[in-house]
């Protein structure tokens, strides 16, 4: 399928409007298939983001069995880990993230409100 | 961990933490390398064995490759686990799959579904068609199978899988699609092949199959389906692949020995993302239209051809009226070239005064779609013009509408000139109808009058008839002729019709209303025209001064009328005045007509008089006024006609004047004529009834009793009369006259049956009477020999002639002088058995009467002329013998014929023969006489005129004569020796002989004194008893006729 048809309707891919003030995070989350942890991790973040970050964020899950490429130069060697990417620097976090507070500050997250 | 601490302290416990990290490291590129698929890791509530990638990769495997998508979500709808295919389906990396919310990826239609499919009450596996929504809005129509997973120490957890359905919903669609074209191509009448992209015939319609023979499909488009292009190439479908509109070529297939001409239309499928499926050709079969479109070149070829060689202009114009054809003809005509011709040059050589008619008509046929026809003039190449038949049809469309014009022009120029000319000349008719109608009513007057002089008996008959003529067959409302009488002094009416009794009247007298005795007097237009001997006429009587009455005519409606005078020898005799009820009627024309008819009325009356006159001279003497000889007999024919049975006697006579001739001579013609024209009366008188009496001669009167009682009355009847008629005294000047007369009767039954028997006894009485001295003798009365002689002696003579009784004496003629002799007079004799020789005067007068002189007289002729030749043959001194001729015999026609017949026996025979004529019947009839003797002396036949001093020659007429000879008359030669009178008459005859060179005889000498005196006169010759009387032929020879030796 080529991408240049005509749009009849939005995707709900929530695209995050730039705000230069407000910070657009994108975060990734490397799991391992439905591990345990990865299944928990995914469920915690997604709550968190929800939470914390609603409308200002993008969050890509990424299965490692499925798509090992990705990790490359991520340094990734316990999984799950979610990395912050933007905004910069760099942050992470491993494990399956339950500890919200936890997350938050290692995702150096405030919430705005 | 924060820690005060000394640096040494610091360093030993970087140490430490360094070896801690190799140590970790180590275990890491243990377990990295893959020595290791575990870890063993110590943790507060015991030990916990982590097992690596390992036993469960089989399964992983199968869920990644799968070709449904697979997913793991929460009950809440988090999308736990996907797997690669299902990213696929929704065209979306799968990074940003796992982690999203599931609902975002579903139709709306399908949510609904989708959240019954989640509840947490449903346990066992269901499945729906639900519909995905990819990333840029395709919808993915999917079957969806949905199950609880129940995993120790998970959450619960809901296991999809997810079948794509599009492939199966386009194969459906192609499916469907496929049974619809199938359907539409099994029922298409044009040749349908669908090809796929490879140019493989995949389906054909059942026409399709028959271009393209048996069943095509499998086949290659080319294979099947060999086509020619126009310019020669093949046609396959996968040749056009890429054009972007669809094409119709036209191209041409050779099939079973046919040929086919193919439009051929080619299409393309594609499906959605636009990829080629295959393409659609179509062949269309032009054959026909091909076919006729060449028919149609041809035709058109044909139209040219024709419109080239016709001799008329032929055009075509489109339906505006502008032109987009001539053939050669009209640039040969207006001179105009093509160019200048075409669109709506047309008009140009139209004449000026005739285009708006030619555009008027235009319009009317362009709007009814009927024929346009026009005659109009076209100007030539040379500035004239000429006209012409424009004609027009129109070329419609199925529709009805014009869609162009086929026409002609035809030069009708001679024809319509002589059209025009025939109108003027129709209009030139038509103006002269009235005047012809006129004309023709003169001209039957005139016809009828022309019939009418033919059969008009007399005048009265004439006028009447001309008048009704005029009134009945010329129409003219009245008509009336007036005749001149001249002895009444004026003019009389004589016939008229149409008029009524008053107006006859008023006309009648104004005619004869005249001052004088002369008709030709007078004011009224008869008169006038007469006096004038012109026409008049009143065209309009309303108007005219002229007549008097004119009102009172107009009011009967008569308005004009002609009075045209009758002129015989120039002179007026009478007039016709027509009337006629149209004013004006009388015109030039009509008057030239009743001229001429004028002038035949006054013909035939001129010729109706003249034929009185005729039959008037035919019947009466003109002198006397008393029946001719004619009339009388037939008088005398119709009286005993009229006799009833014996019972009554009807008697003729003739009367004789004695010695009229005497009183004629002595007191000339005039004074004869008078005492005749007195004995007339007189007879008149004394018998009582003009048609008892005739004059018979020209001193002969003829009388009849037609109703004796007996015939013994007659005797005393006839003295009677003769006793008054001597006694009467006639007048002549004054001079009294008494005349003796003599009279023959005949009478009925005795003396003959008929008028003409009747009347000749009655003369050969009065011949009788004449020569006994009688005063009257009855014809009855045996008195001589000669009255009994008489009835029969014409047959004895008749008999005489027959047996040859009658002979020649021959009388000796000899010179006075030398006493030879010179001539012979031939006397006829008659040698009667019963009585002997008869002289001359007894019977001479009978033979005149009964026409027997003709044959004697011949006879005689050619006697004397045989017996002239028999001479000279005998060698005898042949003399010219000399005949006499009576004067009837000269009157005959054929008498020189005769004359030459009888010397025609011979070439002298003409000269041996001569005529006596005596000088009375010479001078009888002078000119026939002089023409006669001209003739017969051209013969060589010579003349004497007998008797001469006896007639009444003049001498004027003597000279002319053609004559030879002078006999003279005996009673001269007697008369010589009784005193000088005598002696100078004969020699004044003498000299007038020698003076005219003719030859001089003297007749009966008888003495030698006679004889010695004429000698002294010198008188040629001499005949008579002195000499020798007539003898015999044989008596003459021997005295006369001595051969001269």
């Amino acid at each position: 399928m080529k991408a240049n048809r005509a749009r009849p309707a939005q995707p709900k891919v929530t695209t995050a409007p730039r705000k230069a003030a407000s910070s657009h995070y994108i975060l990734k989350l490397y799991v391992a298939g439905q591990s345990p942890k990865s299944v928990n991790a995914i469920v915690n973040i997604k709550k968190l983001c929800e939470a914390n970050l609603q409308g200002r964020y993008v969050l890509e899950v990424i299965d490692l069995y499925q798509q090992p490429q990705l990790a490359q130069g991520a340094q990734i060697i316990a999984i799950p880990t979610l990395i912050r990417e933007l905004p910069s620097p760099l942050r992470r976090v491993i494990g399956d993230l339950s500890s919200t507070e936890r997350v938050l500050l290692g995702l150096d997250i405030r919430s705005e409100v | 961990m924060a820690r005060n601490s000394n640096p040494q302290q610091l360093a030993a416990e970087n140490k430490d933490l360094r070896a801690r990290l190799e140590r970790a490291e180590e275990s890491v590129r243990e377990i990295l390398s893959g020595e290791s698929d575990a870890l063993f890791v110590p943790g507060a509530d015991g030990a916990q064995l982590f097992t690596l990638k390992g036993a469960d990769q089989s399964y992983r495997t199968l869920i990644e490759n799968m070709s449904e998508g697979a997913l793991t979500l929460t009950p809440e709808g988090l999308i736990l686990y996907a797997n690669r295919r299902f990213a696929q389906m929704l065209g979306t990396p799968l990074e940003r799959v796992i982690g999203s919310e599931i609902h975002t990826w579903f139709a709306p239609e399908s949510r609904q579904v989708l959240q019954t499919l989640l509840q947490r009450d449903a346990v066992a596996s269901r499945s729906e068609e639900l519909v995905l929504a990819a990333a840029d809005g395709t919808r993915v129509p999917v079957y969806l199978s949905v199950s609880r997973l129940l995993l120790d120490k998970m959450p619960d957890s809901i296991c999809m899988v997810a079948t794509d359905l599009t492939e199966q919903k386009r194969n459906e669609a192609i499916l469907a699609a496929e049974e619809f074209a199938r359907a539409v191509l099994d029922q298409a009448a044009d040749a349908i092949v669908i090809c796929d992209r490879t140019g493989q015939i995949i389906r054909a319609s059942k026409q399709a199959q028959a271009f393209g023979g048996k069943n095509p499909v499998g086949r290659s488009f080319e294979h099947a389906f060999p086509l020619r292009q126009l310019n020669g190439a093949g046609f396959s479908p996968v040749g056009t692949i890429g054009a972007t509109r669809r094409q119709s070529i036209e191209a041409r297939l050779e099939r079973d020995g046919r040929g086919f001409d193919l439009l051929v239309s080619v299409g393309h499928l594609t499906d959605p993302r636009n990829e080629m499926l295959g393409s659609v050709v179509t062949l269309t079969d032009i054959t026909e239209r091909k076919l006729a479109e060449k028919a149609l070149r041809k035709s058109e070829e044909e139209f040219r051809t024709l419109a080239e060689s016709m001799p008329q202009i032929v055009w075509v114009t489109r339906a505006d009226g502008g032109t987009i054809y001539f053939n050669q003809q009209w640039m040969d005509y207006t001179g105009l070239t093509l160019e200048e011709s075409l669109g709506h040059g047309w008009n140009t050589p139209f004449h000026p005064d005739d285009q708006k008619r030619a555009w008027d008509a235009w319009q009317k046929a362009t709007a009814t779609g009927s024929i346009y026809s026009i005659e109009s003039r076209l100007r030539r190449a040379d500035a004239t013009y000429r006209w012409w038949l424009v004609r027009g049809v129109p070329l419609k469309d199925s529709g009805g509408n014009i869609v162009k014009w086929f026409g002609t022009c035809t030069d009708i120029d001679d024809m319509k000139v002589a059209e025009l000319n025939l109108l003027d000349a129709n209009r030139t008719l038509r103006e002269n109808e009235i005047s012809i109608k006129r004309l023709n009513r003169v001209y039957t007057i005139l016809s009828g009058i022309n019939t009418l002089i033919v059969r008009a008996r007399d005048r009265d008959n004439l006028f009447r008839e001309a008048c009704q003529i005029a009134v009945e067959q010329g129409q003219f409302r009245m008509a009336w002729i007036g005749v001149v009488d001249r002895s009444a002094g004026k003019t009389v009416l004589v016939a008229s019709a149409g008029i009524g009794e008053d107006w006859l009247t008023a006309i009648k007298d104004r005619i004869s209303h005249s001052m004088s005795d002369d008709p030709l007097s007078g004011d009224h237009m008869a008169a006038r025209a007469m006096r004038g001997k012109k026409a008049l006429v009143v065209n309009d009587l309303r108007s005219s001064l002229e007549v008097p009455s004119g009102k009172k005519y107009a009011d009967s409606g008569i308005i004009s009328m002609a009075t045209l005078p009758l002129m015989v020898s120039d002179e007026a005799i009478g007039v016709i005045v027509l009337y006629a009820s149209e004013s004006e009627f009388f015109h030039e024309e009509e008057l030239k007509l009743l001229k001429e008819l004028a002038g035949d009325i006054a013909l035939a009356i001129d010729h109706i008089d003249k034929r009185d006159r005729l039959s008037y001279i035919a019947y009466y003497d003109e002198l006397t006024g008393l029946a001719n000889r004619s009339l009388f007999i037939e008088r005398v024919a119709q009286y005993l006609r009229s006799i009833v049975g014996g019972r009554s006697n009807l008697a003729v006579g003739v009367l004789d004047l004695e010695r009229f001739k005497n009183i004629n001579h002595s007191l000339g013609r005039p004074a004869g004529d008078a005492l005749l024209k007195q004995v007339a009366e007189w007879l008149t008188h004394y018998l009582g009834d003009a048609n008892l009496l005739a004059r018979v001669d020209a001193d002969h009167f003829a009388f009849v009793f037609p109703d004796l009682k007996h015939e013994r009355d007659v005797p005393r009847l006839i003295e009677k009369a003769l006793e008054n008629f001597t006694k009467h005294p006639f007048m002549l000047d004054e001079a009294v006259f008494r005349v003796a007369a003599k009279v023959g009767v005949a009478i009925f039954p005795d003396d003959g049956h008929s008028a003409d028997i009747l009347f000749r006894n009655a003369e050969i009485a009065l011949r009788k009477a004449k020569v006994s001295g009688d005063r009257y003798t009855l014809f009855a009365q045996k008195m001589s020999d000669t009255a009994v002689l008489k009835p029969t002696l014409e047959s004895q003579l008749r008999d005489a002639i027959d047996n040859e009784e009658f002979v020649l004496h021959y009388q000796p003629k000899v010179n006075l002088v030398s006493g030879k002799l010179t001539g012979a007079e031939a006397l006829i004799r008659w040698n009667d058995p019963r009585r002997g020789l008869v002289p001359p005067a007894q019977f001479i007068p009978i033979l005149e009467e009964t026409g027997l002189i003709f044959e004697v007289g011949r006879w005689a002729l050619h006697k004397a002329v045989k017996e002239y030749l028999r001479w000279r043959a005998a060698g005898l001194p042949a003399v010219r013998i000399a005949v006499n001729v009576s004067p009837l015999q000269l009157r005959n026609t054929g008498f020189v014929a005769e004359i030459k017949e009888v010397i025609g026996i011979d070439a002298h025979a003409s000269a041996g023969l001569e005529l006596e004529i005596t000088e009375t019947t010479i001078m009888k009839d002078l000119q026939y006489m002089i023409a006669t003797l001209q003739e017969i002396r051209k013969l060589g036949v010579v003349i004497a005129i007998d008797d001469f001093g006896t007639g009444f020659s003049s001498l004027r007429y003597l000279a002319k004569l053609p004559i030879d000879t002078l006999k003279i008359d005996r009673s001269f030669v007697v008369d010589m020796a009784s005193g000088p009178r005598g002696l100078a008459l004969v020699s004044t005859i003498v000299n007038l002989g020698q003076a005219l060179s003719l030859k001089l005889v003297a007749e009966g000498v008888e003495t030698e004194e006679q004889s010695r005196l004429l000698r002294l006169l010198r008188c040629d010759e001499m005949q008579g008893y002195l000499y020798s009387r007539p003898v015999p032929i044989e008596a003459f020879e021997a005295a006369f006729l001595v051969p001269r030796c």
